[in-house]
């Protein structure tokens, strides 16, 4: 994490393509509505890696959704369990199978991987900072009001 | 004991702000180390022990002004970075070295430090001078961005550090001249009056001290405050959908002091994730009816949206309890369109919902 360089202002589409590029592949975040039984999933083809978020709730929700299957990506975590695999199919039906290497879905944090995830997903957030060091006033609030600590 | 509660207040103020890699931020802490040394070395017990185990009586005293320059210096080059002007930086910090080494000289001269001992006027003036380009810019720009500055907080701690500079700054010309009515034999009373002697420098550390920390201290009882208003909205999510929480329930809401920034944002995102968990139960005219109601109550904007949210909340909740979920067609999303905002916003929930639950 301490590699990573946060954009500032956060924002969560600057760093999915930071990664990207890091990565030598590319990132598409696909917003998606009522996804079942998870609110994000990563599915990495051969060639990209693609990140759906449910788009029925607020936009900081969206953002740490995103976050949470980034840090999967950063994580280089493995395959998920096979009814994902199931709901890919249904979202890429043009998508040979075969070509499908990874999957990961955000839906409670029953295993490690999962935790993982969503831990690193807070951090990076806290991490960020806010686009205060514009004016004189901006800078002086965040250093006394102590920004990015307790 | 009350001259113990300054030194005491400085060291849990320094220590209650961790390290950084930003210079400002560093400059801060060092700002509060230099004062909080400054009055630990000038405090009763401590000024007797360093004078007993160094031999040397009022050795603590130099260790209290080397400290208090060091402050001085530390405050200025905050300012600096602040202002993004780095002019004379390097030029100041000599100065306040090149102070403290006068300082070290005359004291050897004089350690008595007697207004009447030789040196201890030209040490009085080499402590002011030490100390006056750096409070001068405090006051300089602590009063220009106390005026720009747009929250309450920053506004007050600002005005706060500027009177507690000025005071400083009084204090110190006093003791010039009481050390000058000694050496050029003239009356000058005033300067040993109480309150010029005693409590003019007790308000200058105690304001400094509470203004350069007003906005942190500030912003840290919001957290706590939001933290425990949200509490009840998360607890009855948690019981209907345990898998939101990263931790289960431990520490008491109470109880949580530490790491707020990331506990509360915890909350944030797991109350979304509750909700989001039970859209599948939430009934359309439930909203409509609760934004009639809401309406006739004289609610409006982002309270009556709060409103309505909360009591779309208390009926999902009651339909997933019975296991009846709805097919809705359209789902309106309430909330903030940042952090903060959507923070402000299920507070406001969460107090809506306490209401209609009872």
């Amino acid at each position: 994490m301490r590699d990573l360089t946060l954009p500032t202002p956060f924002d969560v589409r600057a760093l999915a393509d930071q990664i990207a590029a890091r990565r030598g592949r590319p990132i598409q975040l696909i917003p998606m509505a009522r996804l079942t039984g998870v609110c994000g999933l990563w599915i990495a083809t051969d060639t990209t890696d693609l990140i759906f978020y449910e788009e029925e709730t607020t936009l900081p929700h969206q953002e740490h959704i995103i976050l949470h299957e980034l840090s999967h990506v950063l994580c280089h975590h493995d395959p998920a369990p096979l009814p994902l695999a199931t709901q890919a199919r249904q979202l890429l039906p043009d998508v040979d199978p075969v070509l499908i290497q990874r999957i990961l879905g955000r839906a409670g944090y029953s295993t490690e991987v999962e935790r993982e995830a969503e831990t690193l997903a807070s951090l990076i957030r806290q991490r960020a900072r806010p686009d205060t060091g514009r004016t004189p006033t901006g800078r002086l609030h965040a250093a006394l009001d102590d920004r990015g600590h307790d | 004991m009350i001259e113990y509660a300054p030194p005491i207040l400085a060291w849990a103020l320094f220590l209650s702000r961790r390290r950084d890699r930003d210079p400002a931020r560093r400059y801060i802490r060092w700002v509060l180390l230099g004062l909080a040394v400054s009055l630990t070395a000038l405090s009763p017990a401590v000024y007797a022990a360093v004078g007993e185990l160094s031999g040397v009586r009022h050795l603590a005293r130099l260790i209290g002004h080397g400290s208090m320059l060091f402050a001085a210096w530390a405050g200025q080059e905050f300012m600096i970075r602040i202002t993004g002007s780095g002019r004379g930086a390097r030029w100041q910090g000599w100065w306040a070295g090149g102070a403290f080494a006068v300082l070290c000289l005359l004291f050897a001269r004089a350690p008595e430090l007697l207004p009447q001992s030789p040196g201890v006027l030209e040490y009085c003036v080499v402590y002011l001078a030490g100390q006056a380009p750096a409070l001068g810019a405090v006051i300089h720009f602590g009063l220009r961005y106390a005026r720009q500055a747009d929250g309450v907080a920053l506004r007050v701690g600002l005005r706060l550090v500027v009177v507690g500079t000025v005071a400083a700054v009084l204090y110190l010309v006093n003791k010039v001249a009481l050390t000058a009515a000694s050496r050029f034999d003239f009356s000058y009373p005033a300067g040993h009056t109480l309150l010029v002697s005693k409590v003019l420098p007790a308000a200058a550390h105690l304001l400094v001290l509470v203004g350069a920390t007003l906005p942190a201290t500030l912003g840290w009882l919001q957290r706590y405050l939001l933290y425990q208003r949200l509490g009840p909205l998360w607890r009855a999510l948690y019981r209907a959908e345990p898998a939101i929480a990263l931790d289960p329930p431990g520490t008491p809401d109470l109880l949580r002091f530490k790491q707020l920034r990331l506990h509360l944002y915890r909350r944030v995102i797991e109350i979304r994730d509750g909700l989001l968990a039970l859209q599948p139960y939430r009934e359309p005219h439930i909203l409509a009816t609760a934004r009639e109601r809401a309406i006739q109550a004289g609610l409006h904007g982002r309270q009556l949206h709060a409103t309505m949210e909360a009591a779309a909340l208390v009926a999902a909740l009651r339909s997933r309890a019975a296991g009846a979920s709805t097919a809705s067609a359209h789902v309106v999303i309430a909330g903030g369109d940042d952090l903060d905002s959507d923070t402000a916003f299920l507070s406001q929930v969460a107090r809506a919902y306490r209401r209609q639950h009872t």
